[in-house]
């Protein structure tokens, strides 16, 4: 897991169109099974490679709500940054993710709101080829 | 479509009612789950479908959904769906 790296205290009237960060992470089997105990959910979809392999997977799969995870901290820590609270979010899970493959996050303003003070951000995970594994979009609230 | 249309099926997506009827006396009283967050839904995807900004000035102003297509008229969109 990436450390956390900053935090940014950025205020609505300093957001942009456009502006955007970027992180890198890659999941490991540890990261897989932690969240498999914290959530009990416990699919054999995420665990067994025979299993995954009957139902159309590569391998075993990361868990869909453990990938997005890095948005947590991409969102309230860097962009919109520490005065923002996340008001709606949603995801499309486009292709499987597998332990061990190197996963970029990527955050970009599409759209603010002076009137509401809100930002709308596109949410992109992507493999080293580009390949989208997951879209989304964000909705955050800011303070000031 | 026309702008009301237009405003209609934002009215629809948001409260997750397609058949959503739009009346200018219209309040966020008359309306099941037109609550704080589902209001400022409706601010974004409507600046978002005319391609215009409000003031929370004009926002905090509204008092009906008829007020809502004034201050859109007031940024040039008339019911004639334009721009």
């Amino acid at each position: 897991m990436t450390e956390i790296a900053e935090l940014v205290e950025r205020e609505f009237s300093a957001l942009e169109l456009g502006m955007a960060v970027e992180e890198e992470v890659v999941w490991n089997e540890t990261d897989v099974e932690e969240f498999r105990r914290t959530t009990g959910d416990d699919a054999p979809v995420h665990r067994d490679a025979e299993f995954a392999g009957q139902i159309g997977m590569p391998g075993p799969i990361v868990f869909g709500l453990l990938v997005v995870t890095p948005f947590s901290r991409l969102l309230g820590c860097r962009l919109p940054g520490t005065l923002s609270i996340i008001q709606s979010l949603r995801f499309d899970f486009v292709l499987p993710v597998l332990a061990a493959e190197p996963l970029r996050y990527r955050v970009e303003v599409t759209q603010l709101s002076p009137a509401t003070r809100s930002v709308t951000l596109a949410l992109t995970v992507s493999r080293p080829d580009g390949s989208v594994v997951v879209r989304g979009r964000a909705q955050c609230g800011l303070a000031r | 479509m026309s702008t009301r249309e237009r405003v209609r099926v934002i009215f629809a997506d948001v409260f997750d009612a397609p058949d959503f009827e739009l009346r200018d006396d219209m309040t966020a009283d008359d309306v099941e789950g037109w609550d704080s967050l589902n209001h400022i839904n409706l601010i974004i995807a409507i600046e978002n479908e005319f391609a215009v900004q409000f003031e929370g000035t004009e926002i905090a102003a509204l008092a009906n959904v008829g007020d809502l297509f004034a201050l859109l008229a007031s940024r040039g969109v008339t019911n004639g769906g334009a721009p």
